[in-house]
C-alpha cells in the first residue's frame, strides 16, 4: 500500500508543490538552482518514458506474432520496420546512411500521404454533414465560407474585399471565441493540476 | 429534377474523392499563378526579421513532423534566407525528433530542392555560410518546459553536443551565448501540440522574457490570434498563405543578371492555386449538399402529404 | 540510383496508402504498420543519440557529472512498467514527472492562458481612439463575456444577462467554429497538393526518363 499510492502520492505533491515555488524563484537563489537541475533530470527521465511506449509497442507487436494473431504479417512488418531503423540509427547514426535514407523515401512519404487523406475526407463530411438547418449552422458555414475565400488568391480576385473580411473576422470574432474557450481551458486545466497534486486525482498511478 | 437531387443525396463518396484528385491533378499540370498580395502579418513578420542585428543570436526552433512540412517549410526558408541575410547568429533546435532530419533538408535541400544555403550563397556570391560560425543545429531534446528551465541555466549543459556529435563549446558561434536570455528571439514553427503554445510562450518569453514570434499551421492558427492581440507573440505566420507571402516580399538582385526577384518559387505559386481550386470545389460541394437538402425538405414533405 | 530506388519506394507506399480510399486492403495495411515501425525505429535512434549520448553516457563515463545516475535509476525503474511483476516500482517515477509536470504547468497556464487573456481583454471603448476601433473593442469585450456566460452551466440560461448573452455566445462560438473549419480545409489540402506533385513531377517524370 505504501509503495503503491502512498509514496507515489507524497512525491507527487512535493514535485508539484517545489515546482510551483520554483516557478516564481529568483535567479541566482538556491532554489532556482534546485529547480533547474531537477528539470535537466526530468528531461533524462522523459525519455525512458518516450522508450516505454516505444517498448510496449514492441512488446504487443511480438506478443501477436508468437500467439499466431491473423494480423501477424503485419505485425512482423510493424518489428522489421522499427529494429532495422532504430539498428542502423544507433550504430551508423540519423542522418546519414540508411537511417537517413528510410528517413527520406519511407518515414517522410508515409506520413505525409497519412494525413493528406484527411483532405478526402474532409471534403466529403462537407458534401454529406453541413447542412444550413438552423440559424446557428448557416452563421458557421457562411463563416467558413468567408475565411475560405479570403485565403487563397482566387478569393481577393474574385473581390479584394474577402480577404480583410475574412482577417478582421479572424483576428477579432474569432479570437473572442478563441479566448472564451482558452480561458474556460485554462481554468480546467489548473484545477485539474491542483487535483492531480493534491492527490484528489489519482488515475495517472493506473488503477489498483 | 428530383432524380438528380437523389442520385446527388446518395451518391459515392469515392467520386467526391475522384473529383478532388482530378482537381489537384489538372491544376497541378496548368497552373493559373494567380496574383498573390503581400498582407499586412506578412509584412509585419519582415519587419521583426529585419530587426534582427548583425551577430545577434537567434533559435529557430523546428518543432514539426512531415505531416507539417507542405506548410512550415516555406516559412522556414523565408526566416532562414532573411537572418543569413542579417547576418544572424542561428542556432536550430527542435523538441520533435523529425525536426533536426527536416531542418537539415530545408538548409541542404533534398532531391530537386537546392535547399536555402545554395540558394542563399547563389544570391550572394561575395558570402560563404559556415557551420558553427553562421548557424548550427543542435539537435532534439524531450522534456519541452524543462529543457527552456534548463536552458536558462546553461545551453552548452543541456546541449553538449550538436546534431552531428561534436562538442558545441568548440564553435565560434557559442561566444557569449551561455543561458536562453542571451538569446534576442526565438522564431518557432510549431506543427501542432508541443512547440510555440505549449513551450516557447509559457517558459521563454512569460517565465524569461525572450521574444518569441512563429509559424504554426493553417489548422492550428485561429487560435493564435489571441495571443498576438494580447502582445505574448510579436508575430505570427498563420499557415501556407502567410509563407507564400512572406516568400514574395522577400526579394534579391540576381548578381548574374541584375534583375531584381523574390523568394517565391513557380512551385509554391502553383500550389497556391490548387488551394484555390480545392476550396472552390468544396464550397460547391456544400452548397449543391444543402440544395438537395432544402429541395427534400421542400418537395419531400409535399410528396408524404 | 540510390534516389531513384528511393522515389520508386516513396511512390509505391504513398500509392499503397491512397488504394485505402477506394477500399481497405493488404496494402495499405502494410504501408501503415511499416509508418508505426519506421516512426518507433527513428524516435529510438533519436532518444539515443540526442539524449542518451550526450546527457546520460558522456557525463558519467567522463565523470563530469555522476548526479545523472539519479534520474537514469528513476527512468530505468519507469521501464519496469513492462514487467507485471515489478511494475509498482514505476509509479516512483511517474509520480515525479506528472507533480512536477503538474505543478509548472498550472503556473505556466495561469500566467499565459489566464492573466494575460484577461488583462488583454480590458480594452478602452471610449478615450482617444477611433470609432472603428472602439467597435472592435467592444465586439471582443462583449465577445469573450457572452462566450463565457455560455459556458457558465451553474445557473439555467434565462433573462436578459445569462439568456441573451448566452444565444450571442454561442453566435461568437460559431464563427470561431466556421473559422476553424475555414482554415482545416487549407491545412489539409496542403498535404494532398505535396503528395500529388511529388507523383507528378518527381516519380512520373523519373519513369518518362
Amino acid at each position: 500500500m505504501f509503495l503503491r499510492k502512498t509514496l507515489p502520492m507524497m512525491l507527487c505533491f512535493c514535485c508539484g508543490v517545489f515546482a510551483m515555488f520554483g516557478f516564481f524563484a529568483a535567479e541566482g537563489t538556491k532554489l532556482n538552482i534546485y529547480y533547474e537541475n531537477f528539470a535537466k533530470w526530468l528531461m533524462i527521465i522523459a525519455t525512458f518514458a518516450m522508450l516505454l511506449g516505444i517498448g510496449n509497442l514492441l512488446r504487443v507487436n511480438t506478443l501477436k506474432i508468437l500467439k499466431n494473431h491473423p494480423d501477424k504479417i503485419y505485425c512482423a512488418m510493424l518489428l522489421a520496420g522499427a529494429l532495422i531503423t532504430a539498428g542502423f540509427g544507433i550504430l551508423q547514426g540519423i542522418d546519414k546512411g540508411v537511417c537517413m535514407y528510410i528517413f527520406n523515401y519511407i518515414l517522410t512519404p508515409l506520413q505525409k500521404t497519412m494525413f493528406s487523406l484527411l483532405a478526402f475526407f474532409v471534403a466529403s463530411a462537407a458534401f454529406r454533414a453541413f447542412r444550413a438547418k438552423s440559424f446557428e449552422s448557416t452563421v458557421l458555414l457562411i463563416t467558413a465560407f468567408i475565411v475560405m475565400l479570403g485565403r487563397v488568391p482566387i478569393g481577393t480576385s474574385i473581390w479584394p474585399g474577402f480577404a480583410s473580411i475574412s482577417e478582421w473576422i479572424l483576428s477579432t470574432v474569432n479570437m473572442a471565441g478563441s479566448r472564451a474557450i482558452t480561458l474556460g481551458a485554462a481554468v480546467g486545466a489548473t484545477a485539474a493540476a491542483l487535483k492531480i497534486i493534491l492527490g484528489i486525482e489519482t488515475k495517472y498511478l493506473g488503477g489498483e | 429534377m428530383e432524380i438528380i437531387f437523389k442520385f446527388l443525396k446518395n451518391i459515392d463518396r469515392r467520386i467526391i474523392f475522384l473529383i478532388i484528385a482530378i482537381a489537384v491533378i489538372v491544376t497541378l499540370k496548368a497552373p493559373m499563378y494567380l496574383p498573390l498580395s503581400v498582407s499586412k502579418n506578412a509584412n509585419g513578420f519582415l519587419g521583426l526579421l529585419d530587426a534582427v542585428q548583425e551577430g545577434d543570436p537567434v533559435i529557430v526552433s523546428f518543432d514539426y513532423a512531415a505531416s507539417g512540412e507542405p506548410e512550415l517549410k516555406p516559412m522556414a526558408q523565408a526566416i532562414l534566407y532573411r537572418l543569413f541575410e542579417r547576418k544572424a547568429r542561428v542556432f536550430m533546435m527542435a523538441f520533435w525528433d523529425q525536426g533536426p532530419g527536416l531542418a537539415d533538408n530545408t538548409l541542404n535541400g533534398k532531391g530537386q530542392d537546392e535547399g536555402i544555403i545554395k540558394k542563399f550563397e547563389r544570391n550572394n556570391p561575395g558570402r560563404k555560410l559556415e557551420y558553427g560560425k553562421d548557424y548550427i543545429n543542435l539537435g532534439y531534446k524531450v522534456g519541452a518546459s524543462n529543457v527552456i528551465i534548463a536552458m536558462n541555466k546553461s545551453v552548452m549543459d543541456i546541449f553538449s553536443k550538436d546534431n552531428t556529435g561534436k562538442p558545441i563549446e568548440e564553435f565560434p558561434i557559442m561566444k557569449g551565448v551561455e543561458k536562453l536570455k542571451d538569446f534576442k528571439r526565438v522564431f518557432a514553427l510549431t506543427g501542432g501540440n508541443n512547440g510555440l503554445l505549449d513551450i516557447w510562450l509559457p517558459f521563454a518569453r512569460q517565465q524569461y522574457q525572450v521574444p518569441v514570434c512563429g509559424g504554426c499551421t493553417s489548422v492550428s492558427a485561429p487560435q493564435f490570434y489571441q495571443y498576438m492581440q494580447s502582445k505574448q507573440l510579436d508575430g505570427l505566420l498563420d499557415g501556407f498563405k502567410t509563407a507564400a507571402e512572406l516568400l514574395k516580399a522577400i526579394e534579391y538582385t540576381d548578381p548574374a543578371t541584375g534583375k531584381k526577384g523574390d523568394l517565391l518559387s513557380k512551385d509554391i505559386h502553383r500550389i497556391a492555386d490548387v488551394q484555390s481550386v480545392v476550396h472552390i470545389i468544396i464550397i460547391i460541394f456544400i452548397l449543391i449538399a444543402n440544395a438537395t437538402y432544402f429541395y427534400e425538405k421542400k418537395y419531400g414533405r409535399a410528396n408524404n402529404q | 540510383m540510390s534516389e531513384i530506388i528511393g522515389i520508386n519506394i516513396a511512390a509505391i507506399l504513398t500509392l499503397g496508402i491512397y488504394s485505402f480510399l477506394y477500399e481497405d486492403n493488404f496494402a495499405y495495411k502494410i504501408a501503415e504498420y511499416l509508418f508505426v515501425g519506421t516512426s518507433a525505429g527513428y524516435a529510438m535512434a533519436r532518444q539515443y543519440h540526442s539524449i542518451i549520448v550526450p546527457n546520460v553516457w558522456t557525463p558519467i563515463s567522463t565523470g563530469t557529472d555522476y548526479y545523472v545516475i539519479i534520474p537514469t535509476v528513476l527512468g530505468l525503474l519507469m521501464l519496469t512498467m513492462l514487467v507485471p511483476s515489478l511494475s509498482v516500482l514505476s509509479r516512483i517515477p511517474i509520480s515525479i514527472v506528472v507533480g512536477f509536470g503538474a505543478g509548472m504547468g498550472a503556473m505556466a497556464v495561469v500566467q499565459t492562458d489566464i492573466i494575460p487573456q484577461i488583462s488583454a481583454t480590458m480594452l478602452p471603448l471610449w478615450s482617444n481612439i477611433s470609432w472603428t476601433v472602439a467597435l472592435n473593442n467592444f465586439i471582443i469585450i462583449g465577445g469573450v463575456i457572452c462566450s463565457l456566460i455560455y459556458f457558465f452551466f451553474s445557473t439555467e440560461h434565462k433573462g436578459l444577462v445569462f439568456g441573451t448573452g448566452s444565444q450571442i455566445g454561442i453566435m461568437f462560438l460559431m464563427v470561431t467554429f466556421g473559422a476553424q473549419f475555414g482554415t482545416t480545409i487549407m491545412g489539409r489540402v496542403q498535404l494532398l497538393i505535396n503528395r500529388c506533385d511529388f507523383l507528378l513531377n518527381d516519380w512520373v517524370s523519373l519513369l518518362f526518363k
